[in-house]
């Protein structure tokens, strides 16, 4: 059973080696075989990796588009060991992509990487979040 | 000939990772509530499933021995497999000079050296095994990847001999005909292909096993570290680590290399 794609007009993404650029209309493709498929919105340029979880997803993507996923191993680890040693709560996030990876399962791996970025947003959210009201706190208490 | 099959090892997670992220996601929400665990008085759960991580990286670190032996025992497969090819290949060699003759006397000392060739190969085949388990000689090879032993990888095996699976039989007829010459050109041909497919299939398992081994070593390292770093998680701490950790991470070198792998990716179609 293929994978059903659709495509908005001018919609990209990834097949294999190759970036395929729908023309200006709807269209329904039916893509069968083991290829990388990787649609536009789950796409992450190396611009846009700049946060820690945003830089696995990346070297995630990588190892599913590349043909030696060894390659990007070295990179995919120091990232990961940075990463849980400023949160290590974000464990079970880190070790399901790497049980995935393990198991060459590249594309559940991605999903899993995609979980972790909401987890760091939700972390780094908190800290600001918090800080912001620490600040408030002060104004209003020299205000008064 | 059977195949080498890579079976369920591949597709099968090492279970007491799983394990141990079952365990983690408990004591997550504890984690969240910004709590700090500094000993196992003041959280028992958190204390312990620290404890637990290290014990099982220690399990890990034993079954590595194992996959090690695993990969020198299909290395031993391959070196076999790359020494029968180049004894066929000298058959070969035998075969084509016989071809360039018609001098019957000739053929006859080309044919039995031929056949002095062919036992040499299920010598060899018996020979390429290492620590008693021979992948030419029928012995099939199991890795275990856990401590129990519910993932394996099983590398079966094949057997070798000259007369049985490479298919190539002892000259006829002296390679008095030309018949008979062409025969053994043939067979010996299939064989080649043969072993090539096979020496192929070994070292991608080969590759395979290796790059579990790799991973796993790589995820003992990290066992260990979240080990003793889970009891210090403090979510607001975390947060501000991750920040920092984002400002360190655009000046070190890994963000440089990592844009340069997606510059050579299919990626870069994409920028």
């Amino acid at each position: 059973m293929g994978l059903k794609v659709e495509l908005k007009a001018g919609e990209r993404f990834i097949l294999g080696e190759c970036l395929v650029t729908n023309g200006n209309q709807r269209t329904r493709l039916l893509i069968e075989g083991d290829a990388p498929i990787l649609r536009e919105k789950d796409i992450m340029t190396a611009a846009q990796a700049n946060t820690p979880a945003k830089r696995i997803y990346l070297t995630v993507q990588l190892m599913y588009t590349s043909r030696d996923p060894r390659l990007h191993h070295e990179t995919y680890f120091i990232l990961m060991r940075d990463l849980v040693q400023a949160a290590p709560s974000a464990w079970p996030h880190v070790v399901a992509v790497s049980n995935h990876i393990l198991a060459g399962e590249m594309y559940k791996a991605l999903k899993c990487a995609k979980a972790l970025i909401a987890y760091e947003k939700e972390l780094v959210d908190h800290a600001t979040r918090g800080a912001n009201l620490r600040r408030g706190r002060q104004t209003d208490r020299k205000s008064a | 000939m059977s195949d080498i099959v890579l079976s369920a090892g591949v597709r099968s997670n090492l279970l007491q990772l799983q394990q141990t992220s079952d365990l983690i996601t408990r004591t997550q929400t504890r984690l969240a509530t910004g709590k700090k665990v500094n000993s196992a008085l003041d959280n028992p759960i958190n204390f312990f499933t620290a404890q637990g991580l290290s014990v099982r990286a220690n399990d890990l670190n034993a079954l590595m021995d194992a996959m090690s032996t695993g990969i020198d025992t299909i290395q031993a497969a391959n070196n076999g497999i790359t020494a029968i090819t180049k004894l066929v290949q000298s058959a070969q060699a035998l075969v084509s000079q016989a071809n360039q003759t018609a001098d019957t006397n000739v053929r006859a000392t080309l044919a039995s050296q031929f056949d002095a060739l062919l036992p040499q190969i299920t010598q060899l085949a018996n020979d390429s095994g290492f620590n008693g388990i021979n992948l030419l000689g029928g012995n099939d090879l199991t890795i275990v990847m856990n401590e129990d032993g519910s993932s394996t990888v099983v590398v079966t095996s094949f057997s070798d001999a000259a007369n049985g699976d490479i298919g190539v039989n002892a000259s006829a007829n002296n390679w008095a005909d030309s018949a008979a010459i062409q025969t053994a050109s043939t067979q010996l041909t299939a064989a080649l292909t043969t072993l090539r497919s096979q020496a192929q299939s070994l070292s991608s398992n080969l590759s395979t096993v290796q790059i579990r081994q790799e991973f796993t070593k790589a995820m003992i390292n990290t066992l260990n570290n979240g080990a003793d770093q889970l009891t210090l998680a403090d979510s607001n701490e975390e947060g501000a680590n991750l920040l920092a950790l984002q400002t360190r991470q655009q000046l070190s070198t890994t963000a440089l290399s990592l844009a340069a792998q997606a510059d050579q990716n299919v990626l870069r179609l994409f920028q």
